[in-house]
């Protein structure tokens, strides 16, 4: 009803700025992740008591769940306990929550894996615990683990298309219309593969060259 | 919390269990069929072959599975083949799945040392029988637990199933809910299941892990 022919470009175009909702969850997220999923990986590092074992345990349970779940849960949970969330808002919400869990996984991997030495050493010079932290441990786990956190970023550009099934007006759900609309399915479907694949493609170039670099390194 | 939900719809949840494990199973079964042969073939390096599997993989993991599902399931009637959601399901999961699996299995195949290949050689083995006695046995232990935790991630990817109203476990979350207005209440088992499912296949993997660890 709204085109009468809507061409391949038109398609393109249009999917496109429904890609940018898309990776406009990215920065939020992002940010989010590392900050929770740092302070979750100090928490379980230390086996602060009552805190950790929490924490480990909802880390689990949101590896164990499948993200569709979540998101369905998130947004038919949340109005009955009063939150009404927007679909972009439950997408926030999940997103940022299944990210901080990976990526305090990925932390405390990387904490673990970092020589005790550089811990007692910044301890004997005097600094406390924050200046430790920011200063000598985090540099360089952010350095291990940064192919692992391409990784993560990946997977949660790839999990946005999912906020579509609560109603999120994202690529896929863009597409979906748009195939009913002009009975070329194959063709929207490919644009958005092709949108997704324009991102996510060079990252796990990027993701696998780090990696390298860091395994001849060692 | 209203219990007596829980207990009411618990043999709907159990029956989409077994929905769930059946699709995974299946598209396991091809995955894992599917991940040896290709990385096999590439194995072989043969040129024009080895592109169609790097393509093949690549497009793999860097679209949603939740556009190759849909691809599949309503892109396929346009080429004039039906399916039903059951089958491009199964399809979408082992495609994609197989992708991962033959990731894990080169990973595996590229640790082995050529030599190894060229001792076979020398023994007067075949290509085939050299991999079927030499190489698979050692590869076969290096893989085990990265393609468990690759299905523990397939169990959840099953979801996705859903969405073709495939009547397997979070079908089943989002219609309890829906019906009963309690969507807390509906979580509560399928949520339970996932776990477990997902902790079986995690133990079972880090077994391996600190098998092959300490075996050095």
């Amino acid at each position: 009803m709204f085109f009468e022919d809507i061409s391949i470009l038109h398609q393109i175009l249009r999917l496109g700025k429904a890609f940018l909702i898309n990776l406009s969850f990215l920065p939020i997220v992002l940010l989010i992740g590392l900050i929770l999923g740092s302070v979750i990986a100090v928490v379980r590092y230390y086996r602060i008591r009552i805190l950790s074992q929490f924490f480990s345990l909802l880390v689990e349970i949101i590896r164990g769940a499948p993200f569709l779940l979540l998101v369905y849960a998130t947004f038919f949970i949340l109005p009955n306990i009063g939150i009404s969330l927007s679909p972009f808002g439950t997408g926030v919400f999940v997103l940022s929550f299944t990210s901080s869990a990976f990526m305090s996984e990925i932390f405390l991997s990387g904490l673990r894996s970092i020589d005790a030495g550089q811990y007692f050493a910044a301890d004997s010079i005097g600094m406390n615990f924050f200046q430790k932290m920011t200063l000598i441990i985090f540099p360089q786990m952010i350095k291990l683990t940064l192919p692992s956190i391409v990784g993560q970023v990946i997977m949660t550009i790839k999990d946005t298309s999912i906020v579509s099934l609560v109603g999120l007006a994202e690529v896929v759900r863009t597409s979906r219309q748009m195939s009913l609309l002009t009975q070329n399915s194959f063709l929207a479907f490919l644009i958005v593969g092709g949108y997704f694949f324009i991102i996510c493609y060079p990252l796990i170039l990027v993701s696998k060259n780090l990696e390298r670099r860091l395994s001849t390194r060692h | 919390m209203q219990i007596y939900i829980i207990i009411q719809y618990l043999p709907d949840f159990l029956k989409a269990a077994l929905e769930t494990l059946k699709i995974a199973f299946f598209s396991a079964c091809i995955a894992l069929f599917l991940g040896l042969v290709l990385a096999t073939v590439n194995q072989a390096r043969i040129r024009l072959l080895s592109v169609i599997i790097d393509t093949y993989t690549i497009i793999m993991r860097s679209t949603p599975l939740l556009v190759q599902l849909y691809f599949i399931y309503y892109g396929l009637p346009l080429l004039g083949v039906q399916v039903d959601p059951y089958v491009s399901s199964v399809i979408a999961f082992s495609l994609n799945t197989g992708a991962y699996v033959v990731e894990i299995f080169r990973g595996g195949l590229e640790g082995i040392d050529n030599g190894q290949f060229y001792a076979a050689y020398s023994l007067g083995m075949g290509w085939f029988a050299c991999l079927q006695y030499i190489i698979f046995p050692q590869v076969i232990q290096r893989v085990i637990a990265p393609l468990l935790s690759q299905f523990s991630y397939l169990i959840k990817d099953t979801s996705l199933a859903a969405v073709l109203v495939v009547q397997e476990l979070t079908y089943t979350y989002r219609n309890v809910s829906s019906s009963t207005y309690r969507p807390m209440e509906a979580l509560v088992i399928p949520m339970i299941i996932y776990f477990l499912l997902y902790i079986v296949f995690r133990l079972a993997s880090m077994s391996f892990e600190t098998k092959k660890a300490s075996r050095g």
